[in-house]
Formats: structure tokens, sequence, C-alpha cells
């Protein structure tokens, strides 16, 4: 299996937070320690941190502010997460907070991370604002990897317009993200897909691997 | 048909407004709705003839909007709760000089400080004047992103049609939750020529004023009974609301923004269990749906009103019902959001 840690930057809303817990759920399958890492400081909502009792349950720790600090935005970063990084039996997921602002944590444990076993995934919804065409994306990425001062190695491909998507808005949006792949010379991990449709589209259909997501940020009518 | 983009309620605000020809924003950031100044510095900083200003507070901001619209040019400002009422002044003076702009509210928790969670606790204060003086604003409660987009544009026509500023009245939950929208091309609506109001220099022409005060009290009266007329327009032309379900409801939920979202839920539900019910969404808080309320409470004899508050929007119901009806209410506050259960249990409660 890949590296140890893995970090999921991104624009903001670009779907890192549902990716990372899901992707936790995943590795916890293949390693015995699991953990993921809430970094977010840019969002007020909807956070890794409101999916803690889910993941507790699965068994995987949950890093982030505690109590009613939970609530805040406030930057807070707890000293346990460089335990964390440096820990060789743990398989550390770390949930960036959007753009190159929620990255400049990230620059804060660059120094430690750099010469561990890593790799760092940009996340791209395509159907966002900022991030609809390969310069917008690519400019993004750089910003990321400038604040981050860590490289990006793979792309995830999430392209969805939440309960509006169908097999069509996959594919068109894919499209622009195998464009930027293909010039920034990066693989794509994978294509993530709403479990919804898991029944409905053939994964030969994608030239991508799949990944089915569920969603655990529910909003109070679902 | 326009594209389709996935987006965050604030920022649909901001597209909407740059697409209604908004291209002066002033602000100052507040959680849950920052992404909105964010948004703005973004786009507006890339355009010309156009301004975007982090201005040093609130009260700048606000002022920042009052000099702006009156140069004719559609402005706007937004915050939430704490940041609405620092700009009270301001808003009263704009809606004395009667300048078009729009003021955006994401609320939070309350009061004070409060938290940064969402709530509806400022209605009494965007509904029935918020700062001093006998004026209102329009106030305009969405319910979805796409709504918050449609009703962002209609905000600035309603703004320019009557010369008051409008509120896009929304609380932090639709400002951060992502759903897919769609930029629709827009008819071209009439709306009355800026010309003969607006400070643009005087040069070759009389001077234009344009003052909150008149220091005869006569004229000042004069005024506000000139104002007052406007209101009763609105509400004689301008009221929106979405009803659900009507006929033959066992009882009927008040519930305008996400609450009426919850309470769509809670009328599948109740389905399920035989209870019927009804639902009607105010669009516009001011002008409140009055008529409506008033013509329902004739057929159905129980009513709930349910708020992310004390009982502020219930006051309006109680009015429109006027005894013809029992009305009932639950609301939970400080960012705390109803669920469907805790509705469906509160309405079992007075179906017994």
């Amino acid at each position: 299996m890949s590296k140890r840690i893995k970090i999921f930057v991104g624009s903001f809303g670009s779907g890192k937070t549902e990716i990372a817990i899901n992707y936790s759920i995943y590795c916890r399958k293949s390693y015995a320690k699991v953990a993921i890492v809430d970094l977010d400081i840019v969002n007020p909502y909807f956070r890794t941190r409101e999916a803690k009792d889910t993941l507790n349950f699965k068994d995987i720790k949950v890093i982030a502010p505690e109590g009613e600090m939970a609530y805040a935005d406030l930057p807070l970063i707890s000293p346990e997460i460089k335990g964390l990084i440096q820990n060789p039996d743990y398989c550390l997921i770390l949930d960036v907070g959007g753009d190159d602002a929620g990255a400049v944590v990230l620059g804060n444990f660059s120094y430690f991370i750099k010469d561990l076993d890593y790799e760092m995934l940009l996340v791209v919804n395509s159907y966002r604002p900022f991030t609809q065409s390969v310069p917008q994306i690519k400019q993004m990425a750089q910003e990321i990897e400038n604040t981050s001062r860590l490289k990006i190695n793979g792309i995830v491909s999430n392209p969805n317009l939440s309960s509006q998507t169908d097999e069509k808005i996959i594919k068109q949006g894919d499209i622009v993200i195998r464009q930027v792949a293909q010039e920034m010379k990066l693989p794509i991990k994978f294509l993530c897909i709403d479990e919804r449709f898991s029944q409905k589209l053939k994964t030969e259909n994608f030239k991508e691997p799949v990944f089915y997501i569920k969603r655990f940020m529910k909003l109070p009518w679902e | 048909m326009g594209e389709k983009m996935l987006m965050k309620g604030n920022e649909a605000i901001g597209e909407a407004a740059i697409r209604a020809g908004c291209h002066f924003y002033f602000g100052y950031p507040i959680t849950p709705q920052t992404e909105l100044t964010a948004y703005m510095a973004k786009k507006l900083l890339k355009m010309k003839n156009a301004a975007f200003v982090q201005a040093e507070s609130e009260l700048a901001a606000i002022s920042m909007v009052y000099g702006a619209a009156a140069t004719g040019v559609r402005s706007m400002t937004s915050s939430s709760s704490p940041g609405i009422s620092l700009k009270q002044e301001g808003i009263s003076y704009i809606a004395c000089a009667e300048l078009p702009c729009v003021i955006v509210n994401m609320q939070r928790g309350g009061p004070g400080l409060g938290s940064i969670q969402p709530g509806q606790a400022d209605y009494f204060q965007a509904t029935k004047g918020g700062g001093h003086g006998d004026y209102h604003l329009i106030v305009l409660a969405p319910s979805s992103v796409q709504e918050l987009v449609d009703l962002t544009m209609d905000a600035f026509d309603l703004a320019d049609k009557y010369t008051n500023p409008a509120m896009i009245l929304g609380d932090g939950l639709i400002g951060q939750m992502m759903e897919a929208v769609e930029f629709k091309e827009r008819k071209k609506i009439d709306l009355p020529d800026k010309e003969g109001w607006i400070l643009t220099g005087c040069k070759g022409r009389e001077k234009n004023y344009i003052v909150p005060f008149n220091l005869d009290p006569y004229e000042m009266e004069k005024l506000n009974l000139k104002i007052q007329e406007k209101y009763n327009k609105l509400k004689e032309k301008e009221v929106r609301c979405e009803t659900v379900n009507l006929d033959n409801a066992d009882l009927i939920i008040v519930a305008y923004g996400i609450v009426a979202r919850i309470a769509k839920t809670v009328i599948n539900n109740a389905k399920k269990v035989g209870i019927n019910i009804g639902l009607i969404r105010p669009i516009t808080l001011f002008p409140f749906p009055e008529k409506i309320i008033a013509e329902t409470s004739e057929k159905v004899n129980k009513f709930l009103v349910v708020e992310m508050s004390m009982g502020q929007m219930l006051e309006d119901v109680k009015l429109a019902v006027n005894g013809k009806a029992e009305v009932n209410f639950y609301g939970r506050v400080g960012g705390v959001i109803p669920t469907q259960s805790e509705i469906l249990t509160e309405i079992k409660k007075y179906l017994k």
C-alpha cells in the first residue's frame, strides 16, 4: 500500500473533508493504527470533527479541537499532531483547510514532513468557482505548494454538483481534471463518486480507479 | 440556460450581486459570512470601474455603501449579527435618504457575540427597523442556495424600484452549505431613472442634495409620510411566500429560511404516520405575507411557528391570525438547529 502520511489539500469546498474521512476508513482496513487530523482553521462548519463519534467507533483516532473550542473558528493546533507525524506506527491522514490560506498550517509542519514517507494529494472539483479551468487549477496547486512548502504528488478527481450530480456531470467534469494531471505530469490517484451511484455506474466506464464516497456532513433536512 | 456550479451560499450571493451589476462592495469580515467578503475581494479587485474595500469597521463599511449609493451605482455590504448591529445607524440614514442598496445578514447565534453557529434571532432587527426612526427594509429570506442567487438579484431591483435599502436575511448554515446553482439570463425590467437625484458632479446642472434630515419638523413629517407610502405599496405589490399542502391540513407550520427546509421533511415524515401538515414559508419577511396567513386561519385552526429564535416572527403570525386559530411555537436558539423529530414530537403534542 501507498505512503504512511496522506495529505489532502485543495481549494475551498473541493471535498477534502468528506474524502479524508472516507479515506481514513478505507486505510483502517490495512493499518492497525489510523489517525485523522482536522487541520481546517478556515471553515466554521462542516469539518472532520463533526464525524468524530463515527470515526472513533471505527477505531480511528481524530485530532481536532475539543469541547466548546470544537465550535470555534480559531487556529487551534494540537501538540499531538507533531507526535503523530513522527510516529511510524500510525497511518496518518491530514485534512487541510481550503486554498493557500488553509495550507498555511501545513507549512508549519513541512519541516517534519518533507523527509518522511508522505504523499500530498490535490482534491479538485471542477464545478467549484476558481477551479473550473486548467490554468485556474494549476494556479491553485502552485499557491498551495508555495504556502505548504510541500510537493503535490497526485490528484484526486472529485467532479460533482452535490445532489444534482449524474454520470454526464462526472465525466464532463473529469475531462478538465485529467488535462491538469497531464500538464502537471501527476497521476490521478482516484476518481470520487458518491456511493449512491455504486449500483448504477460501471467502473469500467472510467479511466481512473473509482473510490466511492459516503457523505458524512449531512444537512438538517436530509 | 446558464452554467451550473457548486457553490457555498456566501459565494453564490457574491456572484449573483456582481451579475446584477453590483460592482461596489464594502465590508468587514465576520464568521459565518466571511466567504462573501473574500469572494468579492477575489472578483472585484480584478474588474475595471469596480471597488472592493475591506473597511476599518462595520460603521465605515455601511457609510461607504451610503456614499456609493448616492452616486447611483449598485452597492452592497454584508455581515453577521453583531456586525449588522453596528451598521444600524448607517442603515437608518440610508433609509431616510431614500437610497437603494443591499445589505446581507448571515445570522449567527445571539445575543452579544453569541456563537458562530446559525440563528434567526435578528428577525425583529431586520423587519421592524433595526435602527432609529420609522423605517423598514425590504427583507428577503432565502431557503436554498439557488434562491439566494435569485433573491440577491431581486433585492437590487426592489431596492432601485422603491429607493429603499433591501436586506438578504440568511443564516450561517445557508451561507456555508454547498448546492448546485445556475445563473440564468434574467429579463430586463423597467426601473426608475436615477438621473434626477444622483450625485455625479453638478457641472452644467442644478445641484442635487442627498441628506438624511430635515430640520423643519413639518417637512420631516412629510418625508416620513412619503416613506410610509412606499411601505404601503410594498405590502400591496411585493409580498412573496411559498405554500405547501394548505388544503385539509391538520396543522400549519409557519417557518422561513432553512427551518422551512426542515419543515418540508417533517411534512413527509408526518404523512407516513397519518398526519397532514401544511407549510407557509414567508419569502419576504417585510412585507410580511399576512393575508395568506389570515385566510388560512379561517380554514385550519392550529398553527405552529418554528424559528431559530425565542419567538419573533411568531408575533407577526399572531397578528395575522388575529385570534382565529391557536398559534403555538417551537424554537431553538444560540446556534442550535431544530431537528425534524423534535418538530414532529411538538406537532403531535398539539394534535392530541
